[in-house]
């Protein structure tokens, strides 16, 4: 990847830091956000305090990549916020919260971020989903509702943005062992397993490895599609 | 209030964007009409994806002109009766009201 610039929303920890170490070793430019600043650094990396609900900050991350790099090669939307709860016990005000960031935060990045990938000869963009989806996990209605909608952009903006020569595509992840899995009770984590071909938790290598597929060059043919992990479909 | 200067600016950044897309068109628009040009809807010669395209060049022109980051695809831009894509001259308009908005927000920071 060297010369090419990569742009990766919720970057600070988990799978987001796991693709910014993988595009940096890469020989990528890497620019990351999150609402919290890093307390670490990398070669390579910079990273924006941003919020990906906040239109003004998304305007003004672009436009600092563009006055820094000049265009945006890949664009990886990994941002998100767990919410798990029976449907009785869910506030609207996390309804809102999850929907926000997990759906709507992935469509103004994408659009944003398209806008400055027309001047990239390649532009690709993967959206993070999960497998929750195809799942229909209980106890996750809205978060799996959000992630959802972020199947449905994918495979609606792919076509849109086909005219621009960018590829959409969307990896839905098993549960990893990161902070949104914390909350989640063991016993839930191995009903989960139990569903999943492959019955072990994801690792960050299984997800920064079909990223690294989906945003390589030679992938230009794939577009509006999902690649759901652990054999689940 | 309306800067009549920066409005003829606007124009002229707008006109510049829509010289090189229409290098990428069949169908053209005739920017020797100026304000009066159309652009999309009735008339106008652009369809949605070129559309698109001139909203993203012109954003990127009002960002580099004046260093403030505008959106132009707003409720209140779909919502107006005069739709602000159809001529250049409308959008020159709409796009310097939301400048000043911009300027004077940074100013009041």
């Amino acid at each position: 990847m060297q010369g090419q610039v990569a742009l990766v929303t919720g970057s600070r920890k988990g799978i987001g830091r796991a693709l910014v170490e993988h595009f940096c070793a890469r020989g990528a430019s890497v620019i990351g956000c999150s609402r919290s600043p890093v307390d670490w650094t990398l070669e390579g990396y910079q990273h924006f305090c941003a919020d990906i609900c906040d239109e003004d900050a998304i305007r003004e991350l672009m436009s600092a990549i563009r006055k820094r790099h000049g265009r945006l090669d890949v664009l990886v939307n990994n941002a998100g916020i767990g919410g798990m709860n029976h449907l009785f016990l869910t506030p609207l005000e996390q309804a809102q919260r999850v929907l926000n960031t997990n759906l709507l935060g992935c469509f103004l990045v994408c659009r944003e971020g398209a806008k400055l990938m027309r001047k990239s000869t390649r532009g690709r963009i993967v959206n993070l989903s999960t497998v929750a989806v195809p799942l229909a996990l209980e106890g996750e209605a809205v978060y799996v509702a959000a992630k959802a909608g972020v199947v449905a952009l994918t495979q609606v903006l792919a076509k849109e943005l086909a005219e621009f020569g960018i590829t959409v595509n969307a990896v839905g992840p098993t549960p990893i062992e990161t902070d949104l899995l914390r909350g989640v009770p063991k016993e839930k984590i191995q009903e989960l397993l139990a569903r999943q071909t492959f019955r072990r938790l994801g690792t960050f290598a299984d997800v920064t490895n079909v990223v690294d597929f989906l945003t390589r060059e030679e992938s230009g043919f794939i577009t509006g599609q999902t690649i759901y992990l652990g054999g689940v479909s | 209030m309306p800067d009549a200067k920066r409005i003829e600016l606007v124009r002229d950044c707008i006109i510049q964007s829509i010289t090189l897309l229409n290098q990428r068109l069949t169908k053209r628009v005739d920017v020797t009409l100026r304000e009066r040009a159309p652009l999309f809807g009735g008339e106008g010669p652009l369809d949605s994806i070129s559309l698109v395209s001139l909203i993203a060049d012109v954003e990127e022109a009002v960002e580099e002109r004046w260093n403030v980051c505008i959106v132009l695809a707003t409720d209140r831009a779909f919502s107006r009766t005069r739709s602000p894509f159809k001529s250049v001259g409308e959008l020159a308009d709409y796009a310097d009201d939301l400048i000043e908005e911009k300027l004077c927000k940074a100013k009041s920071r």
